[in-house]
């Protein structure tokens, strides 16, 4: 009897895999990053991107990088323009460039927007991390002082250190972000990220 | 471990330990057997909320089945029963 049960869930699951194959997704995510470091590099932005709920960004959450680096976001606007290279502070050299990211396009997938709590938060992240995109065992989320810490357990994509991820984050770091500012409604930057042991430490930063 | 390793791993051993059970007590019947497997599947998919939304509705559509082969069950001991048999 429990073999007939487990054989039916086996085969229904199997149908429920992706259409695209790994290899397909894997050249599709390496071209949309290349292209994005290749601008990052190209422009010379070395400064932590801030991600910014879709509230703030004509309905879709991004991640935009200050074009001056080491200073604070003073963000004069309510919603910044949906361009590429946008002004976002009072002051003329407040621009930005904004680019999507992996994170963005996640929250989408949700059903609903998560509340501002921790628990809320640590359920959006671990029901994409784990249960859409299976790229991480397990996920906690922590917030105090204006900082969201988050452990991820088994992640599958690690931090390297190149100037993409330096400046944007990994795309699991990017995930959790998009998450937490669609949640807080606040702006947020990645301040910090590391993974060893199994576990992955990313602090996140929220800017008022 | 994928969450779908996890899901039917955790059905074949919490199945497996059930089944195992209900014979050492010595139950010969075979509704019970499928009452208790049916009953660990349901809680079980329950408890793995994170699946994706494509995995959960095949998963439903089984539970779906597997809970009007329950149903079915129950009514003909709720008739046995009143009918004295």
């Amino acid at each position: 009897m429990s073999a007939i049960i487990i054989g039916l869930i086996s085969v229904a699951l199997a149908n429920t895999r992706p259409y695209i194959s790994p290899e397909a997704c894997d050249l599709i995510l390496k071209t949309g990053m290349e292209n994005t470091a290749a601008l990052i590099e190209e422009l010379g932005l070395r400064g932590k991107a801030v991600y910014l709920p879709s509230a703030m960004r004509d309905g879709r959450s991004q991640a935009l990088i200050p074009l001056v680096d080491n200073r604070e976001l003073n963000l004069a606007r309510d919603k910044v323009p949906g361009r590429l290279v946008v002004r976002y502070g009072a002051n003329p050299d407040d621009m930005a460039v904004a680019v999507s990211t992996p994170g963005s396009l996640n929250i989408d997938m949700l059903a609903t927007k998560p509340g501002p709590t921790a628990d809320d938060i640590e359920a959006a992240v671990t029901y994409v991390l784990t249960g859409l995109l299976d790229i991480a065992s397990s996920v906690s989320v922590n917030m105090a002082d204006s900082q969201v810490h988050i452990e991820v357990k088994g992640a599958k994509l690690r931090y390297e250190d190149i100037w993409f991820y330096r400046c944007l984050g990994s795309p699991i770091a990017s995930i959790a972000a998009a998450i937490s500012c669609e949640a807080l409604g606040k702006p947020v930057r990645i301040k910090e990220e590391d993974y060893g042991q199994g576990k992955g430490r990313i602090v996140l930063e929220v800017l008022s | 471990m994928r969450i779908y390793n996890k899901y039917l791993l955790t059905l074949a051993l919490v199945m497996g330990a059930a089944n195992s059970l209900l014979a050492f007590l010595g139950n010969n019947d075979l509704t019970n057997y499928f009452v208790v497997n049916i009953i660990i599947c349901l809680g079980i998919t329950l408890l793995f909320v994170h699946l994706n939304p494509r995995a959960r509705t095949a998963l439903n559509g089984i539970n779906a089945v597997l809970f009007g082969g329950f149903a079915v069950i129950i009514a003909l001991k709720i008739v046995e029963f009143l009918s004295g048999k």
